[in-house]
């Protein structure tokens, strides 16, 4: 166990080294808020509704995306393509620890960071914005929520190892990273809520594993997600389905790693 | 024992051949061609343990996807290896804490962080207890005087301090073998030479096989009683390096000195003596000296001899054709 947690220290001491890209990855996370946030108060800033959100619920809505983003999409896995394609892979590879473990402590040494800058940033938000917060005081919904978050964090972790992975076939693991992360922008509901769409719309998405992602575990979080116990059950069948293809892809790829850079 | 065994070990990439200019780039897109490369045909030999053994040959003749197979990181396309009797390719821990990987261009050590801090982590990936943890890396630390750069951030080290400080990440776990993809590339001469030192007498002090690559004939003079020189993926010798002249190189050097200058004759072994006899017959010889050829030249020789030559279907005449030299 301790190497595993020496590997979670040494990756917050290389994350707070680059001091400025730390900064301005917060700041980032401030825009983040700022652009929907200021889309929505054009749209419903002077007072009524749209697919049922009034301006107050969609701040609540986008105020806890912002939150749940950073726990979710909190890694370092992004990095494995050009590990792969640079030789980087090599070094952990030859070291004894089982790899996805290594991958997925990274990523929690960075789910932390974010967790622990965000008890400065939320309240500048909310300082100057006043969205209205909903606290769920209801035990029930919590703990669903909670395993929610625990499903949609490890989607999210194979999605990259999978993504990652494609960097043993190909040197363009760029392209198709971006895509990804224009889908997920909007198929994860981060940008708005998912019920605003038409329900065939509704019913194609949550045939993908993006909106259990943010919007299935917000829902639930909120406590107006009708369908909590089958969105729950559709994700751990994401975390089966992609934790499968992920070890399946990563062992037929590990097999043409050529170890690079010399 | 022995500690390395590799049998008709063979690897084959699969690399996309590029057309030219731009047309030719286009036509890639739509029509890419792949070709088989073969990196590494058929090699075998077997390493015991604690030997010193040197891959000796030019750039992409396969030495160090021989070392990246002996190692685990990829896996060969034909033939078997046994090395501690694992196979490497599995990576099971318990290969993994007896081997060690340093690649001369690759930086294991984390680069935003001191180096002491890559030092720690080792020690408890591979569960080493405090005390010894704490006399290996006093021991390396000593050997490659490096005390003072420990708590610098790695990237600002020199070359030659990463290189070091490299090799202590690589040996805190004190493995059964250290595989070194050519160590002093990129170094200059003074710390060349203290890094050989330093594996000279790292490997005097215990038992661990070394296995190095090189193209500097210097490391392997210096280190390596035995080397396997490798060309177009073959192994063309392996052996005593010793005898790497002799076998390759059929001509000693006479070197003549007379009062006006030195002159050298390349003659066939079997006549230095009668050559000697001859040339000493003149009145200005002061001295004369019998070498051997220059190991550096012998080996030149041997790569240039292959070169452009179909010699991959038939090792014999590869030999045959060495034997000129």
């Amino acid at each position: 166990m301790q190497k595993y947690f020496s590997i979670f220290s040494i990756t917050l001491q290389e994350i707070f080294a680059y001091r400025l890209n730390m900064i301005m990855w917060r700041v980032r996370q401030i825009f983040v808020f700022l652009i929907p946030f200021f889309i929505w108060k054009a749209v419903l800033g002077g007072g009524g509704e749209i697919y049922g959100y009034s301006f107050a619920a969609i701040m609540t809505y986008l105020f806890g995306t912002t939150i749940l983003r950073s726990l979710v999409m909190g890694s370092r896995t992004i990095d494995l393509g050009w590990m792969i394609n640079s030789g980087s892979l090599t070094i952990p590879l030859m070291r004894p620890f089982n790899l996805f473990v290594f991958f997925f402590i990274r990523d929690l040494a960075d789910k932390l960071f974010n967790l622990g800058f965000m008890f400065i940033e939320l309240p500048l938000i909310y300082l100057m914005f006043h969205p209205p917060i909903f606290l769920q005081s209801d035990l029930i919904p919590i703990f669903l929520f909670s395993i929610s978050l625990i499903f949609a964090i490890l989607i999210y972790f194979y999605i990259n190892i999978i993504f990652g992975s494609l960097g043993f076939w190909s040197r363009d693991v760029w392209a198709p990273r971006f895509l990804l992360m224009v889908i997920m922008e909007f198929a994860t509901g981060a940008m708005f809520p998912l019920d605003m769409l038409p329900a065939v719309w509704q019913n194609v998405l949550h045939a993908t594993p993006f909106p259990y992602l943010l919007y299935a575990p917000l829902k639930i979080y909120l406590g107006t997600d009708p369908f909590i116990y089958f969105h729950l059950v559709a994700s751990l069948g994401w975390v089966i389905v992609l934790g499968l293809l992920s070890k399946l892809i990563w062992q037929r790829g590990i097999k043409s790693y050529e170890a690079e850079g010399r | 024992m022995h500690t390395i065994i590799a049998d008709n070990l063979s690897k084959v990439y699969t690399v996309q051949k590029k057309r030219s200019g731009l047309s030719g780039s286009l036509k890639d897109l739509f029509s890419p061609i792949h070709q088989d490369k073969t990196a590494v045909g058929g090699v075998s030999f077997v390493i015991d343990e604690g030997e010193l053994v040197g891959f000796i040959g030019p750039n992409g003749a396969g030495k160090t996807t021989t070392l990246k197979m002996l190692s685990g990181l990829l896996y060969p396309s034909g033939g078997e290896v046994r090395v501690l009797g694992f196979d490497p390719w599995k990576r099971e821990y318990d290969f993994l804490r007896q081997i060690s990987l340093v690649m001369g261009q690759k930086n294991q050590l984390w680069w935003d962080l001191p180096a002491v801090e890559s030092f720690n982590l080792a020690r408890d990936i591979y569960a080493i207890p405090q005390n010894t943890y704490k006399k290996t890396l006093d021991k390396l630390v000593a050997m490659l005087d490096i005390g003072d750069v420990l708590n610098v951030q790695v990237r600002k080290l020199s070359l030659g301090q990463r290189m070091k400080a490299e090799l202590v990440a690589a040996l805190i776990h004190s493995p059964k073998i250290l595989f070194l993809d050519e160590p002093t590339i990129g170094l200059d001469v003074v710390m060349q030479q203290s890094m050989r030192q330093f594996l000279k007498e790292y490997n005097q002090g215990g038992d661990g096989s070394i296995i190095l690559t090189s193209h500097y004939m210097d490391d392997v003079k210096e280190l390596c009683k035995r080397v396997i020189i490798i060309d177009q993926g073959a192994i063309i010798y392996d052996g005593l390096l010793s005898e790497v002249i002799a076998k390759f190189s059929q001509h000693k050097i006479i070197e003549v000195i007379t009062r006006s200058g030195t002159t050298t004759h390349k003659v066939l072994r079997a006549k230095v003596a009668q050559k000697a006899a001859q040339l000493l017959k003149d009145p200005d010889v002061v001295d004369i000296n019998i070498k051997e050829v220059e190991i550096e030249d012998v080996i030149r020789s041997v790569f240039s001899a292959t070169k452009g030559s179909d010699l991959k279907d038939n090792p014999n005449k590869k030999v045959r054709n060495l034997a000129r030299l």
